[in-house]
């Protein structure tokens, strides 16, 4: 044969090698379903590693599915999916807050999850294992269209040095009423020193919990009711703003994020702050010294508060939706959702999960689950509307706090307009 | 015999134009898909209300009406008016100052100074709001430990977190974040003066004010008022800085500007009708300050 002719031979069959070769990667790539997750925590630590992993094992588990993590920072977030959703391109599997939920349900941006919840024995069934106050939300007209994945409540973490040395005793003796924390605010602070109480994160979920430690709270069952301006509630209310104004708080609290509140109690300026279990973990990893001196109480009153929570849905026009459904059930099945508490720090949403937690291995989980979790007064509210009455209502918390008006007439005034939206949807 | 009114047709707009219009038609189509599109959507959109399913009803001005109605939209108003007056004015006077500086013959290391004075502008909005919101921290912001430790202040002062001092505090972030375009802008201007007419007004017994006052500013007076028109219409539709350092307009609206108010109705209250009656009526001042930034053009000034 002629060099030429072998040359052109051998390029030819290359040809045909690789277009071969090709088309056996596409049938192969065909038979591979790519799901879309989107979440906010896979883009913070310790929870995206942990969540990393989940999924790892789960494409493991199932290998015609491969999982596109999308990580979103949490301001972005909602109004990313909304419009991917609005596109006709939704992520398959996206996490939001319990809050945040039904909003979305009466968009119609999340696919009801009926079908798949007939195979585990209905709706009743596959939700008992769950607190109930984060599975209403994801109910709509007897249509499911959520799955809780996190859920607890609120406590105060504590500095015990910083206590002791004001010559208080948190671990035998915490304050039990407001008036005993008010008292305790005012030797814990030292303004000269740069050195206050309470670091405050003033907004509408974090101000609930000391409406429910006072025994008031902010709606009826089905939210066509409002209680912000009950006589407990104002008494609460003035309470939380008269820590700011009696000079136990840090200034400049109005523009203080979760993230500021953090750094002030890992760097020692405050004695205390409030948060959910998370708020262990982000401490100690902005000092891991004060681990030592941290200690986590139930709030002062009746020790009632707010119930928190994150649920993962199937977006409206996932093209498939089944496969979105393992990942869901995956993500959520009592074994990862240990996993999830275990590597990533958060409370689980099943009972069956929270039972398996050795609460000797893990000391700074028993309050929640001993005293936070069983005492949640109602959850973070969770209504269409609720975008809007939270914005009225942060604005009522940050005018009090720059002394714009008096707390009681901006709460008052608060309460009116959030019963006019709700007088709408009636 | 009146002269023949010059009516408007398209007929007339394509004949003898068929090429220029086949070589515009790429961009042209383009403008009307990104932009064109948009703003017809958001005008029709401001007569209608739409419901969180997406179901919309006409309502003809009435989103126009709530928006005269509310006092959120005029103090974003407000915000807004002072917000860009306020840096505008600041910026371009500074920035001649730092442009006049920076052609002094006797400044050495030229260079080192145009590049220290271009650093703000090379940072998006995003991260200059980030930055600076721990900068002017309360609790432990630098600028409060500096203050302190000239013994200036003995308290913390909440820069970002009081309605005194909020939006004194974002005017300073953006104008410092905005003065290099100014001095780019006017210290190019400042090289395209004649040298003899400087020269020839010191010969003359000019002072250096006299010579700034007849010489400079006369030459330099397009080139402020473009300067002075683009950052007028560049900061009064600005909204990431805010949204970031003042976490969209706080504390209790103190820095709420229209873009901020426009977002949080469309995207948190989902208000998307309303949204858009804002949107389109701050599309009609903008509107304004464009066609005079043409005319500032026009007359070649």
């Amino acid at each position: 044969m002629k060099r030429s002719n072998l040359l052109l031979f051998s390029l030819v069959l290359t040809l045909f090698a690789s277009l071969f070769s090709a088309a056996l990667v596409q049938v192969e790539a065909e038979d591979i379903v790519e799901l879309r997750f989107q979440d906010w925590r896979l883009a913070e630590e310790p929870a995206a590693s942990a969540l990393g992993a989940i999924v790892a094992a789960f494409e493991e588990a199932h290998p015609n599915i491969k999982v596109q993590l999308e990580p979103v920072t949490n301001t972005e977030r909602i109004e990313k999916f909304n419009n991917q959703f609005r596109a006709g391109d939704p992520p398959d599997v996206v996490r939001f807050n319990v809050t945040e939920v039904p909003t979305e349900i009466s968009m119609g941006a999340f696919e009801p999850l009926d079908q798949f919840l007939e195979a585990e024995g209905g709706i009743e069934a596959f939700y008992a294992d769950f607190s109930q106050y984060l599975v209403i939300p994801a109910i709509k007209d007897d249509h499911a269209y959520a799955v809780p994945h996190e859920g607890d409540s609120f406590l105060l973490y504590v500095n015990k040095r910083l206590w002791s040395e004001a010559g208080l005793d948190p671990v035998n003796n915490p304050p039990k009423t407001f008036e005993e924390l008010r008292e305790a605010n005012l030797k814990l602070t030292n303004a000269a020193n740069n050195k206050y109480a309470f670091g405050m994160y003033p907004n509408f979920q974090w101000l609930q919990s000391w409406f429910l430690a006072n025994g008031a709270r902010y709606f009826n069952e089905d939210y066509t009711e409002t209680y912000l301006d009950s006589p407990e509630a104002i008494e609460a209310f003035k309470f939380y703003i008269g820590m700011y104004t009696d000079g136990t708080v840090p200034p400049g609290a109005p523009e203080v994020g979760y993230g500021d509140q953090i750094a002030l109690m890992a760097q020692e300026q405050v004695a205390y702050i409030q948060g959910p279990y998370a708020t262990w973990g982000n401490i100690v990893a902005g000092n891991p010294e004060i681990e030592k001196d941290l200690l986590a109480i139930p709030f002062p009153g009746t020790g009632q508060t707010a119930g928190r929570g994150t649920e993962f849905a199937i977006g409206a026009g996932s093209k498939h939706p089944a496969e979105a459904w393992e990942l869901i059930k995956w993500l959520t099945n009592a074994e990862n959702m240990y996993e999830f508490f275990v590597n990533g720090s958060m409370m689980p949403a099943r009972m069956s999960a929270l039972e398996k937690i050795d609460l000797d291995a893990y000391p700074q989980a028993r309050p929640m689950i001993e005293e936070a979790i069983p005492n949640t007064g109602e959850s973070y509210p969770a209504f269409p509307e609720w975008g809007k009455c939270s914005s009225i209502l942060n604005d009522a918390i940050i005018a009090s706090l720059l002394g714009d008006g008096e707390p009681e007439e901006n709460l008052r005034s608060a309460a009116t307009q959030i019963r006019e939206i709700i007088a709408e949807r009636k | 015999m009146g002269k023949r009114k010059n009516v408007f047709s398209f007929s007339k707009l394509f004949k003898g134009n068929r090429l220029g219009w086949v070589f515009v038609a790429p961009s042209l189509i383009l403008f009307i898909i990104t932009l064109g599109y948009p703003i017809y959507y958001a005008i029709r959109l401001s007569f209608f209300e739409v419901s969180l399913n997406f179901s919309e009803t006409f309502v003809g001005l009435d989103n126009f009406i709530t928006a005269f109605k509310d006092r959120w939209f005029w103090n974003s108003v407000k915000n807004t008016f002072i917000y860009t007056v306020s840096s505008v004015s600041i910026t371009v006077l500074v920035g001649l100052l730092i442009a006049l500086a920076l052609s002094r013959p006797w400044l050495r290391c030229r260079a080192v100074f145009h590049l220290l004075f271009l650093v703000p502008w090379t940072l998006s909005y995003v991260v200059v709001g980030s930055v600076w919101r721990w900068i002017l921290n309360a609790s432990y912001g630098v600028i409060n430990a500096i203050l302190q430790l000239l013994h200036i202040t003995e308290a913390n002062i909440s820069f970002l977190g009081s309605s005194e001092y909020a939006l004194m505090s974002v005017i300073f972030v953006n104008t410092w974040r905005s003065i290099p375009f100014a001095v780019v802008m006017l210290y190019a201007g400042l090289q395209l003066i004649p040298t003899e007419q400087v020269e020839a007004s010191k010969v003359d017994g000019a002072t250096s004010l006299q010579t700034f006052w007849f010489v400079t500013l006369p030459h330099l007076r397009g080139v402020i008022a473009v300067t002075t028109v683009l950052s007028t219409i560049w900061t009064f539709i600005q909204f990431d800085l805010t949204q970031v350092l003042t976490l969209g307009g706080g504390p209790n609206h103190a820095t709420e500007l229209l873009s901020n108010l426009i977002y949080k109705t469309s995207f948190t209250y989902y208000e998307f009708g309303y949204g858009a009656a804002i949107a389109v009526l701050m599309l009609f001042i903008v509107l304004g300050m464009t066609i005079l930034y043409q005319r500032l053009l026009e007359k070649d000034i």
